[in-house]
């Protein structure tokens, strides 16, 4: 049986994190009262929570979008493992649940250097 | 329990919307697709075998995806008698899915990778609706 390497470990890769922004974007859009409390303070003063979290909901949907589709996916990692970054470090308090994040950013990071090096320039 | 569960179910859908779109887009625009793993997916896509009742099965895949991510929201909202017309053609697709593989292993004797993620993907899709509240 051949397999594919590289199509195969990007892939699960991409699918990994896209999941996860997938589950975060319609989670929050059906039960936003559960998601909430991860929202920074010093935002929810800029912004309505009932405005921001739709907006999040959007934007998280489209970088699992655009990373399941593999359209553009070298910029979209870095924007994923930005967002990641920033919601481990303004959850830090909560350490025992956004942990998993560091993983996460691990992925989007391992994304990053897989389509960096592919063509040996970006992607 | 009952939101988590919608929210894996629309994500499978949608995921499974992606897959089959995918393949329609290749199929379309008559290009070969790219195997990850297996043999030939190609020949699998192509044989006989990958229609149903005059529709092509990738299409047919959409279309259930499609009626599955609306039945979702609409049983959010609403509940109710919806769960059994998703129990039901969940079970049906999980048929087909269970009589297409059959077909893979001994009829073709060829894995197609794409058909095989929509397969695990139906199957967690019966898998969630039948535990749904």
């Amino acid at each position: 049986m051949k397999i594919h390497k590289d199509v195969l470990v990007s892939l699960l890769l991409r699918a990994g994190l896209a999941i996860s922004f997938f589950y975060a974007a319609i989670s929050s859009l059906i039960y936003p009262t559960g998601w909430a409390g991860y929202v920074p303070d010093f935002l929810t003063k800029i912004i309505s929570l009932k405005l921001y979290l739709p907006i999040h909901s959007i934007y998280d949907f489209i970088i699992g979008f655009f990373l399941i589709i593999d359209y553009k996916t070298f910029y979209v990692s870095i924007l994923a493992a930005l967002t990641i970054s920033l919601i481990i470090i303004f959850n830090l308090s909560i350490l025992d649940i956004v942990f998993r994040d560091i993983g996460l950013l691990l992925m989007a990071i391992a994304l990053i250097v897989l389509y960096y090096k592919k063509s040996g320039s970006k992607k | 329990m009952k939101h988590e569960l919608i929210t894996l179910l629309i994500i499978l859908a949608i995921l499974g919307k992606i897959n089959t779109l995918y393949l329609i887009r290749k199929r379309l625009a008559k290009k070969p697709l790219v195997c990850p793993i297996g043999d030939d997916c190609n020949k699998v896509v192509e044989s006989k075998y990958s229609h149903m009742f005059f529709l092509k099965n990738d299409t047919i895949g959409l279309i259930y995806y499609v009626l599955l991510i609306i039945s979702a929201v609409y049983f959010l909202s609403v509940s109710g008698g919806i769960l059994l017309l998703m129990k039901i053609f969940s079970g049906l697709a999980l048929l087909a899915t269970i009589y297409l593989f059959y077909v893979q292993a001994r009829v073709l004797k060829e894995y197609c990778f794409y058909c095989n993620l929509a397969a695990v993907i139906n199957l967690f899709i019966f898998l969630i609706i039948m535990t749904l509240p």
